[in-house]
């Protein structure tokens, strides 16, 4: 994304007198809308929206081995694209830095142990357990991409729904046995915890703000992304951007992160528990 | 697992003895369609979603603007790239860009725009058959949207024929019927045909005639549906600008 100086200039001097182009506060989020059980055909799914960012995540439940050290846990990978009707600029969208920094910012985030229990996707300990594909689409992208990936990501790992499973244990040298359940009403949530969300601050000139537009991510000097779980801890950061950061005060704007991060995995939880009325896509 | 009804073995049955097919649909009925043209908060210069049953479709166009790379492949006219991704199917996209890059390149005036090129997105968010005639009914609109000159709208659909009975707008379980299946695109106004393509083997020309004639009707059903919601376009544009009154 290209910007004039002036631009920068523009958007930088906002910023230290708290003023933004959309009228926000430097640390307020813009409206979050999240929805689940979009699509029939995947075992789980999500779309996320946030200003003009719109993301949509599929999760892909399958049986595969075990892993782990006891060959005790589950694995889930993450796949993400910014899909072309973003707009974005071919040669950008192809460039896979794009698709890679979003892809494992994810994948690391959810190696932390905390992050989801892969203990309850092994099904026979050491043989079988499930594998969850997570593919990320970028449907929009107006700032704050990662984020809004992580809201979403959650909201569809909580609302993945795999059918019964009975694994009998194969005799010496033979394979193990699979029984699926046919029934749609056995199926049940595959993962219960607290799957942690990205939340960014990014630096522009000497102030930080949360929730960047485009036009503010392409003026900022640095960006932390800070994964947060609903206790308010810090789970990983990952910083991007050209700048060098200041020691001093980096602690208050982490606890700001935090403190939103508490914030949106409440708001989640509630549309979760409520069941809400989804929107749908577009028409 | 075994799953009734998707067995390799036995036959499948894709029609009723009343006549209906697996969705209780009758063989001339297209799935229900939802469109939209121009989806709020978006930045491009024109975008549709497009929904026929499960199978939902998002494109968008970019352009007509100036070329900046150096690969001048047609110097007088415009350059039309179509970008169409489906996560769920990667390699179908090799064999439908180039048929939808000349589909369109056949309706829009590309002749009045020289040196300028032309960038059209599709991405399928679910699948469910009629993946190509999706795509291009959603195209058709976002051009609209986008305000680029066509001589006229293209609208597709698919036609198979399962158990000699001819059967409009294929689901996915129909789509792996055997049987031949034809997607065809037909010029709104004219009714001239711009896309025709057949993936088996046809036992006659009759049939064939059989199968484009259905397709033409079905085209004409997803053009009235098409229409009707590019008339909410222009209703919304103008009362938004005040050319109409409250």
């Amino acid at each position: 994304m290209h910007i004039s100086s002036t631009e920068v200039d523009y958007i930088a001097l906002g910023a230290s007198s708290d003023f933004r182009a959309d009228g926000r506060h430097a640390f307020e989020f813009r409206d979050v809308i999240v929805e689940s059980h979009l699509v029939p055909s995947v075992s789980g799914s999500s779309r996320a929206q946030v200003g003009g960012t719109d993301v949509l995540v599929y999760v892909k439940a399958e049986l595969g081995p075990a892993q782990g050290k006891n060959g005790t846990e589950g694995v889930i990978t993450f796949t993400a694209h910014y899909s072309s009707v973003t707009g974005l600029d071919n040669e950008v969208r192809t460039s896979n830095m794009l698709n890679a920094e979003l892809e494992e910012s994810l994948n690391r985030l959810f190696s932390e142990k905390q992050a989801a229990n892969l203990e309850r996707l092994c099904l026979l300990e050491g043989r079988v357990a499930w594998t969850l594909l997570v593919d990320v689409t970028v449907l929009k992208a107006d700032g704050n991409v990662l984020d809004v990936a992580s809201f979403a990501v959650r909201n569809a790992l909580l609302s993945t729904l795999v059918p019964h499973v009975e694994v009998i244990r194969g005799e010496e040298g033979e394979a193990d046995e699979i029984e699926v359940d046919d029934e749609p009403a056995s199926r049940r949530l595959l993962l219960e915890g607290d799957p942690p969300v990205f939340i960014s601050v990014c630096l522009l000139g000497s102030k930080w703000m949360l929730d960047a537009s485009q036009d503010e991510e392409a003026s900022m000097t640095s960006k932390l992304s800070v994964g947060v779980n609903s206790s308010g801890k810090v789970c990983g950061i990952v910083k991007a951007g050209e700048g060098a950061l200041e020691w001093d005060g980096l602690g208050d704007t982490l606890k700001t992160a935090a403190n939103m991060g508490v914030k949106i995995i409440e708001g989640l939880r509630k549309v979760q528990a409520s069941r809400a009325e989804t929107v749908g896509f577009f028409a | 697992m075994k799953r009734k009804g998707y067995g390799r073995g036995g036959r499948n049955e894709y029609i009723s003895l009343d006549g209906l097919r697996v969705d209780g649909r009758r063989p001339e009925e297209v799935r229900h369609i939802a469109c939209r043209i121009g989806t709020p908060g978006n930045s491009v210069d024109g975008n549709a979603y497009f929904e026929q049953g499960n199978t939902r479709v998002l494109a968008t166009v970019v352009g007509p603007r100036d070329r900046k790379s150096s690969t001048h492949r047609n110097e007088e006219g415009m350059d039309l790239k179509c970008n169409y991704s489906n996560r769920q199917d990667r390699r179908s996209a090799r064999e439908f860009e180039p048929l939808l890059e000349n589909m369109f390149r056949s309706v829009i005036l590309v002749d009045q725009y020289p040196k300028s090129r032309l960038d059209i997105s599709v991405e399928v968010i679910q699948a469910d058959g009629s993946l190509l005639c999706a795509a291009v009914n959603a195209i058709s609109l976002a051009l609209l949207h986008a305000g680029v000159p066509m001589k006229d709208m293209i609208c597709a659909a698919t036609v198979g024929m399962i158990d000699g009975m001819c059967v409009i707008d294929l689901n996915g379980y129909e789509s792996s019927a055997d049987g031949p299946v034809l997607q065809i695109g037909v010029l709104a106004q004219t009714g001239s045909i711009s896309l025709l393509d057949i993936s088996t083997r046809l036992s006659s020309t009759s049939q064939l005639q059989e199968m484009v004639s259905a397709g033409t009707e079905g085209c004409k059903g997803i053009y009235a549906v098409v229409r009707s919601e590019a008339h909410d376009l222009i209703i919304r544009l103008a009362s938004s600008r005040g050319v109409l009154g409250a």
